[in-house]
């Protein structure tokens, strides 16, 4: 859009909100970093995280394998493995050594070795014996690989078992039930298939929206302080800061809620991610998220006057949000100073709301308490900003920094 | 040689004149090392809470509760009466596994019947799921062997004999590396690889933007003026060499104790497992640096402002980080994707160092990783050396 356009189209007579709104629009397209934070940037990082997840589960893990046997019920084993769907028997090696090589240089995940006599031990009822050795400093991948291994193995084991079994003259169908007397029937609730791009894309990509909210934020009003236009930014709106910072968010508010809205339909209709409770909660919330973020950036911005410090804060506290919001390592690991940093975080609330309503289909109820410390943001913390930013607005002594 | 050591020294010079740039070049290097692993202290999560509903009341599913209790993944944080009851719980968070034991369970099981148990467990979270399904195969399984022996010890067979014959393929598996699962020593030192990076990058932009605010005028100046050299060296390629060398040096001398403290001070500090040859460390993290470096003055003169830099990098290390492949393997990345992330030094950085250093891998070991780095370094010298050109014309 051209700038005069926009010029003519907000115009507004009166200083005020609405003059404050059109100043705002004015300076946002005649800068192209604002449009570049708050539309383009947020949405070219949902693409290539959902990119990164797009398979969903990872599949045909590399592994090696150390046939030492190499008997048919070796290589029967060594098919096997190669079968299983999480598992690709990417290498045979012939010793120990290289196998270890392979796991160090990432050419494979596991090493799994059949020793000499594994088929003679099966057939003499000696317990026979494999050992796995896995990869788990890579520990997704690593345990994606052991379970693959074990599993595969247990199939064979069972198998056996229920052969030796016919041999000692019970008949298949007396020996099957025997052969476990518990079994354990799993579910995995909300993520049946333990799909990781629900897991992992759900919570990022409100985490990368919460870094772009706020960092627009304290930049679009901590740079008035740093050029000296805070007075010109005040007069507009009349001489009000709180006129002032409402006319001067509300563009960001615009823009972020449309990105909210693109998240969550990228999410919940693109990605098909379970949605399974209230809509209009996830829309409360995202709302609350932006203007939380919003607030905190007013707070942040009030309490060190300096633009630079500013945003260096802001990173500090939005920066490292995803390892504190307890979606990876669950909260209730973390120590109590782990808990209260993550408490601190609107991004937490969000993520419990958006799990709640979404994968999980929890009742209502449940999620208020989250919606309402979000709304805790939203009042408290402006009521603590925006005087103290109306001091700054108008002391010169506290512009130019940087 | 002289115009290297000047601006090697002038860059110096800005550096420690800029309170900006040092709090990102070391404070946010300092503090940072104290954040990020805060949340990872307990490196394990024990006792992932979960609701029984034991509908039988007999020994042997009290014997089963007792025993998913005293797994040290999972515990029994509420006994439920009804099916419902635990959906409450588990709703409200309070617990995020169940276990339902069927009714006729003991019943069934002395009848030398199969019997199965239920569990649902949490995958919203996917450490929890993890430690409720642990906890409870491990236990069952444990019960169902126990039981299944005993009939075997019954029919004449020794204990030994037994176990082989209910298992007759076994399994040891042995985890290398962090054979805890600590998920500090998971996560930290690749997160350590990327802080590196960004802060450097940061902190580049960041001088270029000051520079460029200040204009020709600054102490800065990119580069010296005709007169300041009577003999004409002018801006040949010499002198951006010089230059790029020069600011490079700064940096680099100044992130050698940064590294350091990351790749030496740290692992130890924390106790995370270290297994590095110092000089293959070193090896590693010399093009690693120099990638980074170069690739931060050729972004640098794109910054036209003194925080456009924080501004643009800050929402670029989550995306990063997960590219590097630490945590999501990187054979699950899509293969274009997967080529384009090398570009990113912390790709290939993060890679090589963990092996390097928790797994304890030689250079030899991560040959391809250290080739990128250093065919990084080239593309980057190139590109850094053509900004600069660009922008003093």
């Amino acid at each position: 859009m051209k700038l005069t356009a926009i010029k003519r189209w907000t115009a507004a007579a009166h200083p005020g909100f609405n003059a404050v709104v059109h100043r705002e629009l004015v300076r946002i397209f005649s800068r192209r970093i604002y449009l570049l934070m708050v539309l383009i940037l947020p949405l070219v990082s949902f693409a290539v995280l959902a990119a990164i997840f797009s398979t969903g589960s990872p599949r045909h893990l590399p592994i090696a394998v150390y046939d030492a046997d190499n008997t048919d019920f070796s290589r029967r084993l060594v098919r096997l493995l190669d079968a299983a769907p999480t598992l690709h028997v990417a290498q045979q090696v012939t010793d120990l050594k290289e196998g270890k090589a392979l796991i160090l240089s990432g050419a494979s995940y596991a090493l799994v070795v059949l020793p000499r006599g594994l088929e003679r031990d099966r057939f003499r009822g000696h317990g026979a014996q494999v050992t796995s050795f896995y990869n788990n400093q890579s520990m997704t991948a690593g345990s994606i690989v052991n379970r693959g291994i074990r599993d595969t193995l247990k199939a064979v084991s069972a198998e056996l078992d229920q052969q030796s079994r016919q041999q000692r003259g019970e008949t298949s169908a007396a020996a099957a039930p025997h052969a476990e007397p518990i079994i354990v029937e799993s579910r995995a609730l909300f993520n049946p298939y333990l799909n990781y791009l629900y897991f992992l894309a759900g919570a990022l990509m409100p985490t990368m929206l919460q870094i772009f909210i706020i960092v627009v934020s304290v930049y679009a009003v901590g740079v008035e302080m740093k050029e000296g236009s805070a007075r010109d930014w005040l007069d507009t709106a009349g001489g009000s800061p709180w006129r002032a910072v409402a006319g001067k968010l509300a563009p960001y508010t615009v823009g972020f809620l449309c990105v909210g809205l693109l998240m969550n339909s990228y999410l919940f209709l693109w990605l098909k991610l379970p949605l399974r409770g209230s809509v209009t909660l996830i829309a409360m919330a995202t709302v609350l998220l932006v203007l939380s973020y919003q607030a905190v950036a007013l707070l942040i911005v009030a309490a060190t006057a300096n633009l630079r410090i500013s945003l260096s804060t802001a990173a500090i506290y939005a920066a490292p949000a995803f390892a504190f919001a307890g979606i990876t390592f669950p909260v209730m690991a973390m120590p109590l100073s782990g808990k209260i940093w993550g408490g601190l975080l609107p991004l937490s609330y969000y993520l419990i709301i958006l799990l709640d309503q979404g994968m999980r289909g929890a009742p209502v109820s449940v999620s208020l308490p989250a919606l309402a410390a979000m709304c805790g943001f939203v009042v408290v913390i402006p009521a603590l900003a925006v005087p103290r930013l109306g001091r700054l607005m108008v002391d010169e002594q506290q512009w130019g920094k940087r | 040689m002289k115009e290297f050591m000047r601006v090697w020294r002038e860059e110096y010079r800005n550096i420690f004149g800029d309170k900006g740039v040092l709090m990102i070049f070391f404070g946010a290097i300092f503090f940072y090392s104290i954040f990020y692993p805060l949340p990872y202290a307990k490196e394990v999560l024990k006792d992932a809470p979960l609701a029984v509903v034991d509908l039988d009341h007999s020994s042997l599913s009290r014997q089963l509760t007792r025993m998913v209790d005293a797994h040290e993944s999972a515990k029994v944080a509420a006994q439920a009466a009804s099916q419902l009851e635990a959906e409450q719980l588990f709703f409200a968070r309070k617990v995020h596994g169940i276990l339902i034991i069927p009714h006729d369970f003991e019943r069934t099981i002395l009848r030398k019947e199969q019997s199965s148990v239920a569990v649902y467990s949490d995958a919203s979270y996917f450490l929890l799921y993890q430690q409720v399904m642990t906890g409870v195969a491990v236990a069952s399984g444990t019960l169902s062997a126990g039981i299944e022996i005993k009939r075997m010890q019954a029919g004449g067979f020794s204990e030994a004999q037994a176990k082989q014959l209910r298992d007759p393929l076994q399994l040891v598996a042995v985890a290398l590396f962090n054979p805890s699962g600590g998920y500090a020593s998971y996560v930290v030192p690749a997160v350590l690889v990327m802080i590196l990076q960004q802060t450097l990058l940061i902190g580049i932009g960041m001088l270029s933007g000051t520079a460029r605010e200040d204009g020709q005028q600054s102490s800065n100046t990119p580069l010296p003026q005709g007169q300041l050299f009577p003999q004409g060296a002018g801006t040949g390629y010499g002198t951006v060499i010089a230059h790029v060398l020069g600011k490079s040096a700064a940096y680099f001398s100044l992130y050698l104790f940064n590294a350091a403290y990351y790749f030496i001070v740290l692992p130890r500090l924390y106790n995370f497992p270290q297994r590095s040859n110092a000089l293959d460390l070193a090896l590693l993290v010399l093009p690693f640096l120099l990638a980074v470096i170069f690739l931060g003055l050729s972004l640098a003169k794109l910054f036209r402002h003194r925080e456009a830099s924080m501004l643009a990098l800050m929402f670029t290390s989550l995306p990063a980080l997960f590219l590097a492949g630490f945590s999501w393997p990187k054979e699950s990345i899509p293969a274009w994707l997967r080529g384009v992330s090398y570009l990113l030094p912390s790709t290939a950085g993060t890679d090589g160092l963990l092996r390097i250093n928790q797994m304890g891998a030689s250079l030899q070991d991560v040959r391809f990783d250290v080739l990128v780095l250093w065919g990084l370094v080239d593309l980057y010298f190139f590109m850094a050396c053509f900004s600069i050109k660009r922008f003093t014309k």
